[in-house]
């Protein structure tokens, strides 16, 4: 029975921008800069574009999914097209991507900003003549630094 | 949904849906149909379903049309594409192309020192970084003549950890293309869980930085109870997963790959042991293949999934038992010389090739799995429609990072 499975594990969600437990702040790896915020406060909605990561970008980027994070309950949703979108994720970085991605960039609707997530995609920004306007670092960043950067994009506090 | 895109231009005429209106047309016979001005006729005439209807099956495939699926999409979260042909909903051929993920990492190491080497190699998949960094320490330490039994068992037990939060991590994405969502939501849980404890053991997420030549560094093996519980909660999953009709029936019978087509695409990993052939890198040094399955579908490849994920949890609880080390370190001193190594990554065996001059990489080839099995999903795949696209696809467990570095 998946309601009782469900009701033995309980509430596994943190309670992320106000409080994190002792247990979980040696998993916050990474460093956030912010240069420029999004106009508006609430919702946003993210596209989320592979410009040739090593993966793991990836998957912690998917992970934020996970009820252990579930940054649906801070108003943040994945969007499937660029059209729909107010921030650009972009991880990794090769120069094939560099053209599909500036056609990406280019179909989202303004105000937009883009953030880059890992290591290597501040270099990406600089072959794609894209400034970021967000950068998460660290190889890769922890779900929680990707989610503190999207949090301070709408100029949401974060007391950690 | 797709046939769509073909007739985009045409949009739909007087209010109606194009596609209703040529079903309608060509089941009423399209001569008394008025609303469709004279140019459009030659449009129903290349419908599939006409060609059908009126025996003329030669135009069934004359206007089928190439898909570019990708690299920019929601669906794969990977930065590669497919080019799909098909005639609107049955697919045909399917090529992946692999150049989106081309970082030219192997050009990049040639000339580096060994030792720092490491860390690119990690990087040429985050995924599978473990199997990467212990195919190439392992390719080193065979050059310079070294063996270590408890080096070996540090790195199977970052091997097996990741194996199983790759394979949860595949399931995973099954369940959700089958709008599985409270599994979905028990499942990336686990995987989660299992990152975490990477991180407790290893010091990474990924298990980055790990292991060097001659060198494995732990943080600590207190974790048994941890583990011991996912296992336990895997295996609650796996049972009520196994009778969920909508999950099961999505997958039975999809991409099937019979024994023969296997030993003739050469298939490997997972899907090789899922069409009843016994090919496992492990075999090589100390662990038989866990599960053969026949079938060679979906389905298979899933059921060996679950058993080697309960497998993996259990060779890692028993190999920390017997490690107590925190941190093995032993002299290699590296020489000139070439060899290969085979280790088992998650989705099948990963083939590297080094060739050390003067302690510097002088030459370095992988042969990743996902490589491999790229060809056998492309192949698996054609006669299926394109609702079976990502259960085809998932089921596989590939990374267009590992097959292009």
């Amino acid at each position: 029975m998946w309601v009782l499975r469900g009701l033995k594990k309980g509430v596994i969600t943190t309670k992320f921008p106000e409080k994190i437990d002792e247990e979980e702040r040696e998993l916050l790896v990474g460093e956030v800069v912010v240069k420029k915020t999004l106009p508006f406060k609430k919702s946003i909605h993210i596209f989320f574009a592979d410009a040739g990561s090593c993966n793991s970008c990836n998957r912690e980027v998917e992970m934020l999914n996970n009820p252990y994070y579930d940054f649906h309950r801070l108003g943040i949703f994945f969007t499937p097209t660029p059209r729909h979108a107010d921030v650009l994720l972009i991880a990794g970085c090769c120069k094939e991507m560099v053209e599909p991605i500036k056609r990406a960039y280019e179909a989202m609707p303004s105000p937009k900003l883009v953030v880059a997530v890992g290591d290597c995609s501040e270099e990406f920004c600089s072959l794609c003549e894209l400034k970021a306007d967000a950068i998460v670092r660290g190889c890769p960043p922890s779900p929680y630094k990707i989610l503190e950067a999207l949090l301070k994009i709408v100029g949401k506090e974060v007391l950690i | 949904m797709i046939a769509f895109t073909e007739f985009d231009e045409a949009k739909s005429v007087e209010g109606y849906s194009l596609s209703a209106v040529f079903d309608f047309a060509v089941l009423t016979n399209y001569t008394k149909v008025k609303i469709l001005p004279p140019e459009k006729f030659e449009l129903i005439e290349n419908r599939p379903l006409y060609a059908f209807l009126t025996g003329n099956l030669e135009r069934m495939n004359c206007k089928a049309f190439r898909l570019h699926y990708g690299p920019v999409s929601s669906g794969i979260w990977e930065a590669g594409a497919f080019e799909v042909l098909s005639y609107g909903e049955r697919i045909l051929e399917v090529v992946p192309l692999l150049r989106y993920k081309n970082r030219g990492m192997e050009k990049r190491v040639e000339g580096m020192d060994v030792e720092k080497a490491t860390c690119l190699v990690e990087k040429f998949c985050g995924t599978f970084s473990s199997s990467y960094s212990t195919a190439y320490c392992i390719a080193v330490e065979k050059i310079a003549g070294f063996e270590s039994e408890k080096l070996d068992l540090a790195r199977t037990l970052a091997v097996e950890l990741e194996r199983a939060y790759n394979h949860i991590h595949t399931i995973y994405r099954l369940a959700l293309a089958a709008s599985q969502k409270v599994a979905v939501s028990h499942l990336s849980a686990l995987e989660e869980e299992l990152l975490r404890i990477n991180y407790k053991i290893f010091g990474h997420r990924y298990i980055f930085g790990f292991s060097r030549p001659g060198y494995v560094k732990l943080k600590s093996v207190d974790v048994k109870s941890r583990i011991k519980n996912v296992l336990k909660e895997f295996d609650e999953l796996v049972e009520e997963l196994s009778v969920s009709k909508i999950f099961i029936d999505r997958l039975h019978g999809t991409a099937k790959i019979s024994r023969s087509e296997a030993v003739k695409l050469d298939t490997i990993g997972v899907a090789a042991r899922a069409s009843g052939l016994k090919r496992d890198a492990r075999m090589l040094r100390r662990f038989e293949p866990i599960k053969i399955v026949e079938d060679g579908d979906s389905l298979a490849r899933t059921v060996v999934r679950f058993e080697e994920v309960k497998n993996s949890l259990r060779t890692a609880l028993e190999i920390i038992d017997s490690l107590s080390l925190k941190e093995i370190s032993n002299e290699v001193k590296v020489k000139s010389g070439e060899a290969i190594s085979f280790v088992e990554s998650p989705p099948g065996d990963l083939v590297l090739y080094l060739k050390i001059k003067d302690g510097r990489v002088e030459k370095l080839r992988v042969r990743g799995a996902s490589e491999v099995n790229f060809l056998s999903f492309a192949k698996s795949v054609v006669g299926n429609i394109f609702t079976d696209y990502p259960f085809a696809l998932e089921s596989f467990g590939l990374s267009f990072a590992d097959a292009s570095r």
